[in-house]
């Protein structure tokens, strides 16, 4: 009698133990990684509070380890988020994790069409938390020719005028600009050659960096070079 | 650690239950994260083949296997899970178990993480405040100390998102391998600016107006043939006498902690730090991952969310204003109108509508 009940005993850890984790490892659909996403960051303030709410950065973390078409549509799912969702914070955290699967590599930032999204979202939305998030974001972007030209339209955009911002979108779009190395400076050049930005105080910031001909401090501040 | 209780088992079970009591299992425990953690075996098992720990991360499930023959598994906790040990007893194979449980370390920032101070702001672009436009001139900036970047968290997520943070591998123990954070610099070093166009050192311009002239040449000492040379600052001050000190009081409490009302930048960003959601120190707390990039990239994220919360609350001019009245509404200087070739004393608004 022992025996057998030893082995059964044995055989109930590992079933318990396989079983658990088979369950958690069930992917569940992109629409629901997504509703979770926000309900964790409604409830905890982030994603990463409830182990549901981490699917949505498990798929743009591991992407690899996930079908292309299921990716994609968790970035479309937070592309939406992004510009319907009612909570502030749920909609910036949707634009920095669809944002964030385009800094790790050129190839997933041009596979999954990042600064198309970014440049899409920017559109459909006048929330400025939104606005200003993805072009912090696009600083950040491994395909930095495209964030580039994105950025250039955001800084020379002459709606954004007469913006009483403390720090205009313009501004933003300049400082991000500098984060994109040679593809930025060489638009940040242009802007600046081309008297392309409207905004007064984005247009004293770029006056001011060009002084130093766009080369920043670790800082920020502009090089004394 | 495992128990059954006879009282609810059946007879199957009641023989499993003898089993179980006589193993007593695994004891792992809970202890704060980064912590050493013991997970013991009783002495009765006398051979270990291997351990496991299974757990989750932000970026999805781990597993660490040991091969030691050890009857404890040691190392710092980072993470909680389920501690196994594939043991043999009496010949036979058995798997046992505990949970880890790993709380959090009391981390939280607090007033001490934040200065400010007062003119020590960046200029990080003026411009000459004249009409129109005048909106769009900031007579001053709340801005880091060290540089002009946008956001509020020191040091700045733009330009090195790792410096805010250390993090560590766990050399050891059931979470050897895993990456966390060791510690975290996270503050907001902040000082406010004025634009010196409005101050003594504003840039001046030769006056070409009748009224401006006359009103400058006596109180200037000047002659009647000399050219009237002055700033807003001048003009305002002297030609007028017109009192700048409201306004200038007015630009520091706007960029600082307002006039009593919550309405500076700096006290809406100190409002908005203040709330357990937007404190970057346990945000990251808890952040493990499989490899030094995935938590990088996890912790940016987190504190790139949290950053943009504290910004958003704190640079809103809708909730910003109202820090130059006179006589309840918006208090006026003379300013240099372009259209006109002259000085215009005009009320103060911001383009929202709102006093400044």
């Amino acid at each position: 009698m022992e025996t057998p009940n030893r082995l059964a005993l044995t055989t109930f850890l590992l079933a318990c133990c396989v079983r658990s984790l088979s369950a958690q490892e069930a992917t569940p659909t992109p629409s629901d990684a997504v509703r979770w996403f926000a309900e964790s960051i409604r409830t905890t303030g982030a994603p990463t509070g409830d182990p549901k709410g981490q699917w949505v950065i498990r798929f743009v973390v591991h992407s690899e380890q996930f079908d292309r078409a299921t990716v994609s549509a968790v970035l479309d799912g937070l592309e939406q988020l992004a510009v319907t969702d009612s909570n502030e914070r749920v909609r910036v955290a949707a634009v920095t994790w669809l944002a964030s699967i385009g800094e790790s590599s050129l190839e997933n930032a041009q596979g999954f069409g990042v600064v198309p999204r970014l440049r899409a979202l920017y559109r459909r939305t006048v929330i400025r938390s939104v606005r200003t998030a993805v072009v912090g974001k696009l600083g950040m972007q491994a395909d930095s020719r495209e964030a580039a030209l994105m950025l250039e339209s955001v800084a020379s955009d002459t709606t954004q005028a007469m913006s009483n911002e403390e720090w205009p979108l313009a501004y933003h779009a300049v400082e991000a600009l500098l984060l994109l190395g040679d593809d930025g400076r060489t638009t940040l050049r242009r802007l600046s050659q081309a008297k392309a930005i409207a905004n007064p105080v984005a247009r004293a910031r770029l006056e001011q960096l060009s002084r130093s001909n766009f080369m920043v401090k670790q800082s920020g501040l502009p090089s004394t070079q | 650690m495992l128990s059954r209780t006879a009282s609810t088992l059946t007879n199957n079970d009641l023989i499993i239950d003898v089993t179980v009591n006589v193993l007593e299992g695994i004891n792992c425990g809970t202890v704060q994260r980064a912590a050493v953690v013991s997970c013991s075996l009783v002495p009765t098992v006398q051979n270990v083949v291997a351990w496991r720990f299974d757990g989750f991360t932000p970026a999805g499930p781990v597993a660490v296997v040991d091969s030691t023959a050890a009857t404890n598994w040691t190392g710092p906790a980072v993470v909680r899970g389920l501690v196994s040990a594939e043991v043999v007893i009496n010949g036979m194979a058995l798997t046992l178990s505990d949970s880890l449980v790993v709380s959090n370390r009391p981390w939280s920032w607090d007033s001490t993480s934040w200065t400010f101070a007062q003119g020590a702001g960046q200029n990080c672009g003026g411009g000459k405040f004249v009409l129109p436009n005048t909106a769009n001139v900031p007579l001053g900036r709340n801005t880091r100390t060290v540089s002009c970047e946008t956001g509020s968290i020191d040091p700045s997520l733009f330009t090195n998102v790792t410096a805010g943070f250390d993090a560590a591998e766990v050399p050891n123990g059931p979470n050897q391998g895993l990456w966390y954070v060791l510690d975290t610099h996270y503050r907001m070093d902040r000082g406010s600016w004025m634009n010196p166009e409005v101050t003594s050192a504003g840039t001046p311009d030769t006056l070409t107006a009748g009224p401006d002239r006359s009103a400058c040449r006596g109180r200037l000492g000047l002659g009647p043939q000399d050219p009237v040379v002055v700033n807003f600052f001048t003009y305002n001050e002297i030609c007028r006498s017109f009192s700048l000190a409201p306004l200038h009081a007015a630009i520091w409490a706007h960029e600082g902690f307002g006039t009593g009302t919550s309405n500076g930048h700096e006290i809406r960003r100190r409002i908005a730090a203040s709330l357990q959601a937007n404190d970057p120190r346990r945000a990251v707390e808890g952040l493990v991952a499989a490899d030094t990039t995935t938590l990088r990239q996890i912790v940016a994220n987190t504190v790139f969310i949290v950053d943009s919360s504290i910004s958003s609350f704190s640079t809103d001019h809708s909730f910003v204003y109202n820090n130059y009245l006179v006589g309840g509404t918006c208090g006026s200087a003379w300013v240099f109108h372009t259209s006109n070739s002259r000085y215009l004393k005009v009320q103060l608004f911001q383009s929202n509508g709102l006093c400044i």
